[in-house]
């Protein structure tokens, strides 16, 4: 009986230490995460940040960093869901390789990305001889450089929502009549719909925090990431603390929209 | 002929299925009854396209399906698990396969509320499909399929996962409604209660090959069978169909030929009941005897099969098949040979009624 008190006692005492050490780890990262942002209210100083934020190139990169991470993003997808549902549907022999090249985007560190792309992309490359668009210094530079890094962010939470559907439910189309695209529409895609939408959340959002890629492809026109970049090595952080809140804002309604859809798939799908 | 399956072979690595053939006709139901890994599933989906078979071909009404894509084939397959879309209501389900052309025509729109209605449904129209009971989810995915008119129903085991009580029920309705609708239907299962309650026909499925296949009646009065599987379903006793002709103070008369036989229960007149009497029910004399039995038939015996110290005599009076089983000792007291006639007794309340058709 007594044993049993002071294993219990000890048992205790483990539970607790070990409930500890959690706590300790958990508030260090909590703090390390957040601590930054208090550093930033501390450099604030309304007037002048207010005189920032009419700063005509802060405005127009911020519109830029949207228009071309949203197009990036449409780019992603229209590509980027096929290749999803093939390497989730289908068996084949390179399926393994694709995945593979499917992740290297995400892998590769994305300075290297942005000057493998100028490689392939710029003025003086084959590509770049061949068709008369300025791929760098350009739009279409942002473009390409956004797509390259983001598409991983939509192709493996796609894939894991094909992947969750149940196949039977597409074979049970089928033998109501539906032809493989039409099961697609009807069926695989609106099942996947969740997922879709938070890998093209993830997809844009990566796409607007892009830095390292769009740097090689295309400097200017500045998209707000350059544009904070630009504004910190002239300046520090209270010159490019105008830049840093707009972006945060962004990152806010993005993680508002990614809460909300989180709680529809569990709660509303329940997979 | 509906469906016939000619030849039919798939093999897997550890399992082959066929050479099979199996003939449907129309407004029939067939039950494949067989042992778990027999090939039951495997039949049905290579006649539902989505196995294509090594060998041999399946026709229906007529034209060679055997390499048609599944959705060509208007073939309505109830699976064992519902699968009802979970991102579509229950009457979104039922219209799934309906194009919106389809959908607003006149005609359709009549069939589509006739079959709710005789499935009994309408109150679920507007649920979601995960809010359903496991019997309302195959009512649905029944009527999801029904509403497509389609050539040939297959069902796979698809009261698997409803609880007892309401499997009894369904059934029942889902001989009556597939009855009503007229199409031939494929119901695969591995309990044999299920043959009793739907099939017209039954075929047995084991390792791949169909062992026995008949009609009910068939089946029932076919001397013993290899298969102990089969033996131990139809062992189980004598299949009778006839017309309520008479009913009082809950004794039911009904006419099978010319013999007039008698159950304990109430039932309309001219319906159609089904009953099973136990072999060891029934008992044999040689002489008329003034018993409390309702059932007396003069019937005479066409065969004897000896098993051990079992004796089965099979009898025929009229078009009325039964068999009894008796003692080795009994069948030496009473010296019963093969064209003897005798009284074969049984109870009224001993017929086990497994079916009623008005």
């Amino acid at each position: 009986m007594r044993v049993d008190i002071v294993n219990f006692a000890l048992r205790k005492q483990n539970i607790i230490g070990f409930n500890f050490l959690l706590s300790i780890l958990v508030i260090i990262l909590i703090v390390y995460i957040i601590y930054p942002f208090f550093g930033l209210i501390f450099v604030i100083e309304p007037t002048s940040l207010l005189e920032s934020l009419k700063r005509t190139e802060i405005l127009d990169s911020v519109i830029l960093s949207l228009t071309t991470a949203t197009i990036s993003t449409i780019l992603v997808s229209i590509f980027g869901i096929p290749l999803a549902f093939v390497l989730a549907r289908f068996q084949f022999k390179a399926k393994f390789l694709i995945r593979m090249i499917v992740i290297l985007p995400l892998v590769l560190p994305p300075l290297a990305s942005g000057t493998m792309l100028l490689g392939v992309f710029g003025p003086y490359s084959f590509l770049g001889k061949l068709i008369p668009v300025d791929f760098t210094q350009s739009v279409i530079g942002i473009i390409i450089a956004q797509t390259y890094v983001a598409s991983p962010f939509l192709i493996l939470p796609a894939q894991a929502a094909f992947e969750a559907i149940p196949e039977r439910y597409e074979i049970v189309a089928r033998t109501l009549g539906k032809k493989k695209w039409q099961v697609f529409f009807s069926i695989s895609l609106p099942l996947a719909k969740i997922g879709i939408l938070i890998g093209l959340l993830m997809a844009w959002i990566r796409s607007i925090g892009e830095l390292g890629a769009t740097i090689m492809m295309a400097y200017n026109p500045h998209t707000i990431s350059i544009q904070i970049f630009e504004d910190s090595a002239i300046g520090g952080i209270r010159n490019s603390v105008a830049g840093i809140i707009l972006v945060i804002i962004i990152a806010l309604f993005a993680l508002t929209i990614f809460v909300l859809l989180r709680r529809h798939q569990v709660l509303k799908v329940g997979w | 002929m509906v469906l016939e399956i000619i030849n039919i072979t798939k093999n897997f690595r550890k399992f082959r299925l066929g050479p099979l053939n199996l003939n449907i006709n129309n407004d029939e139901i067939i039950v494949i009854l067989g042992p778990t890994g027999s090939g039951k599933t495997t039949l049905i989906n290579l006649i539902a396209g989505i196995l294509r078979p090594d060998n041999g071909k399946i026709i229906l009404n007529g034209i060679d399906i055997t390499n048609q894509p599944i959705e060509q084939r208007k073939v309505g397959y109830v699976f064992q698990d519902p699968s009802l879309f979970p991102h579509l209501n229950v009457y979104n389900n039922i219209l799934f396969g309906l194009s919106k052309k389809v959908r607003e025509s006149k005609d359709k729109i009549a069939t589509i509320k006739n079959i709710i209605d005789e499935l009994d449904i309408d109150y679920l129209l507007n649920r979601k499909v995960d809010h359903l009971s496991g019997g309302e989810k195959q009512k649905v995915s029944l009527a999801r399929i029904l509403v497509l008119n389609p050539n040939v129903v297959l069902l796979d085991e698809p009261l698997s996962h409803i609880d007892l009580l309401a499997r009894d029920r369904l059934r029942i309705e889902l001989r009556s409604i597939l009855r009503k609708q007229q199409i031939p239907t494929i119901y695969v299962t591995h309990f044999e209660e299920d043959i009793y309650a739907l099939a017209d026909s039954i075929a047995f499925l084991d390792g791949g090959k169909i062992e026995e296949s008949g009609t009910l009646e068939e089946i029932f009065n076919l001397s013993p069978r290899s298969s102990s599987f089969f033996n131990k379903i139809i062992a189980l006793g004598n299949y009778v169909t006839g017309e309520v002709t008479k009913c009082e103070n809950d004794l039911t008369e009904f006419k099978v030929g010319l013999n007039r036989l008698y159950t304990v229960g109430s039932f309309p007149s001219k319906s159609k009941i089904s009953v099973i009497i136990r072999r060891e029910d029934i008992l044999l004399s040689k002489e008329k005897i003034k018993t409390s039995a309702r059932n007396i038939i003069f019937a005479k015996v066409v065969d004897i099969i000896n098993k051990h110290n079992i004796i089965d005599v099979y009898l025929k009076s009229d078009n009325l098949n039964l068999i009894s089983r008796i003692t080795r000792s009994a069948s030496e007291e009473l010296g019963i040979v093969i064209g003897d006639y005798v009284y074969a007794i049984f109870k009224a309340s001993t017929p086990y009624l497994i079916r009623e058709e008005n």
